[in-house]
Formats: structure tokens, sequence, C-alpha cells
């Protein structure tokens, strides 16, 4: 790694963070076992959410993550930057999930475009329906966006916002055609939250 | 973000991602212990592996305890295994390598390692394991780097 530290912006913390992992991926390339370690705990999140935004069972999800890191470490050396890092785990996970999920149903073979048809595993747990009224409004809204928005929001909240980009490379559909970009995602996702009266963020009050 | 976007669109979107990553946070977390499970199967210092993916799992329950099937794949090398459960709490691990060949077949646990040698029909034995934290790997001879390994399982 030859990146210079730059100078850290109080407001944002991502050149931090961006650092960081430019660090620790050195580090763990050079065989430093910590490294990897942290490592592992900084990125898991985002495959979790990847794995799981693809519609994979909780058993299946975390085979399919610990598969991805494990090609890692056979593939770190032809990876030279935090952001190709970033890019690299997630299209693995994704990969790795339409492998499992292909697998399971062994006769049908599914096509990308099928992910419309499979179901998001996650249920809104009652507690939190209970609880918190912003929350429920903030699930409504993305629970109405189209289901490919919903898998790449659901990584984009997990990574680091310097590499948002690596992310929608590694999900998005290819340029040229037409799918669901990061900027119209969330667009579509502002549009529902300011309609709804229960979603009064922070930033709004007065 | 496009140019249309009016002034402070970023700034909201942030606010979004974040208020987003907190509601995942709480509806789907991360499985306890899966940061460790990786961990541990990181730990064997080798780059050149053939990595075998768990292809499908079956559970029986058979007189005296369950007995769960588990089939691992890579490109060149499958590893089938019988994990069923002793009367002293341990577990018997009944495997298959195929294509067959006189591999050593390793079981790394936190604990340590276990090893045995499969027969030249592919067939190995691992009696009396701890239950917890495996991971199998098969190396060509004793000292070589692995051939194949398998991710972290819990048995």
């Amino acid at each position: 790694m030859t990146a210079q530290p730059e100078p850290v912006e109080t407001a944002d913390r991502g050149h931090e963070r961006r650092d960081r992992l430019a660090a620790l991926l050195a580090r763990a390339q050079a065989g430093e076992r910590a490294a990897w370690e942290e490592l592992v705990t900084e990125c898991t999140p985002m495959l979790w959410h990847t794995a799981r935004g693809q519609g994979l069972g909780y058993e299946a999800a975390q085979d399919v993550v610990q598969t991805t890191w494990l090609v890692l470490v056979r593939r770190q050396h032809s990876i030279n930057s935090p952001g190709a890092l970033i890019e690299w785990l997630v299209t693995t996970t994704r990969r790795e999930a339409w492998r499992a999920r292909a697998r399971e149903r062994s006769a049908d073979l599914l096509g990308e475009e099928t992910l419309d048809d499979v179901k998001d595993q996650v249920a809104l747990p009652e507690e939190l329906l209970l609880e918190d009224e912003r929350r429920q409004a903030l699930w409504r809204a993305v629970g109405s966006l189209p289901r490919r928005c919903q898998a790449l929001l659901r990584v984009i909240a997990f990574a680091p916002r310097p590499h948002y980009d690596a992310v929608a490379k590694a999900l998005e559909m290819p340029v040229g055609s037409i799918g669901p970009t990061r900027s119209r995602c969330l667009a579509k996702l502002r549009g529902t939250l300011a309609a709804d009266p229960s979603w009064n963020p922070d930033w709004r009050a007065p | 973000m496009s140019e249309e976007e009016p002034m402070g669109s970023d700034l909201r979107d942030e606010f979004v991602v974040e208020e987003l990553g907190q509601l995942y946070s709480r509806v789907d977390p991360v499985p306890p212990g899966l940061v460790e499970r990786i961990t541990f199967a990181l730990e064997l210092w080798s780059e050149d592996f053939a990595v075998l993916r768990p292809r499908e799992e079956l559970a029986a329950g058979v007189r005296g305890g369950e007995t769960r099937t588990i089939t691992f794949d890579s490109a060149s090398l499958t590893v089938m295994i019988d994990i069923s459960e002793r009367q002293d709490g341990t577990v018997r691990v009944d495997g298959w390598l195929a294509p067959p060949d006189a591999h050593l077949v390793e079981l790394r646990s936190p604990q340590g390692v276990s090893t045995t040698l499969a027969d030249a029909a592919g067939r190995f034995v691992l009696d009396e394991v701890p239950r917890g934290l495996v991971q199998i790997v098969v190396r060509a001879t004793e000292g070589n780097e692995p051939l194949a390994l398998t991710p972290s399982i819990v048995v």
C-alpha cells in the first residue's frame, strides 16, 4: 500500500475509515493475523447483509460468508486497494449466494432476474413494531421499494462510505441496462418517507 | 448524485442510510459467533488450497442419538461426513473422500488437531471428537500444504 495519510476532516470520518482499511489490508497481506481478525470483524456485517439480501436462509448465509473469506485468503494478492477489496467481497458473496441457492433448488436454474420472486427472509420483530414509529415508517418505506433496491441499500448501510461505489458496482445492473442505482433507490426511499407523517427525523425537526 | 438533486440531499441520504443500518442490525443481526468461526477457519496459514463448500446437510434421528450427514464439494474433491453422537457426549465422524485416495485428514478444533489417514477407498474415521467448532483439512501427506479445507462447522 502506498496510500498517504489524508487529513481527517471532522465532518467526514469516511476518510479515516478508508485509510484504516488500506492499512488493514496491507497488514493482512503481510500475513499479520490480528489484521485478518480486524478485517473479518469490520466487513462481515456487510457480507452477512449481502447474503441475506439475496434471500438466503440463516445457516446458508453463514456458510456463504465464511466461504467468501476462505476464497479471499487464496485471492488476496490480486487485490490492491480497499475499494477493490470491498467490491471483490460483495461480488463474491453474491455469487456464492446464487451458487448456494442453485444448489438448494438443484433442478431449477435460477437467473438473477428472479430475485424479485425471492422472499426476503426477514420479518420485523413485534417489539420493534411497537417501540418506534419512525422505524416502522422506515421499514414500510424500504418494503415498498423494488426488491433489488432493497438488497442494494441493505448492503450500502453496512459499507464504508468512501466505498459505496464499489458496493454499487458489485450489486447493480451492468452499465447501460436499466436497473436501480444507489441514487435512484435512495431518492425513491426519500420520497416515500417524506410522504409519511410518522417519519420525522431530527434533521427536519424544528 | 445527479446535479438536479436539491441541496442537502447527500446529507439526508447519509442520515437515512445510517438509520437503515441500525434498523437492519436490529432486525437481522449478524449471528453470534459467526466472526469467531470465520477467524478460526482462517487461522490455517496457507494460500493454495481448494475450498470445500457445504453442499447439503441431512439429519436423521437414530437410536442412541442423531446423525448428521454433510457433503462438501470443491472442483476436484468431495468430502462426505457422518457425524454421530456417542454415549460419552463426544461425536464420531465417519467420512469418505471422492475420488478415493489415501490422503491425510485432519480435524482442527480450538483444542488441537486430530489426524487420520484415509484408506485406499477414501474412508476415514475420527472418533471421540469433542463437541464444538471443527474444520476439516485434507493434505496429500503430512507436512504438505493443505489440498482442501472446509469452513468451520459446529458438531
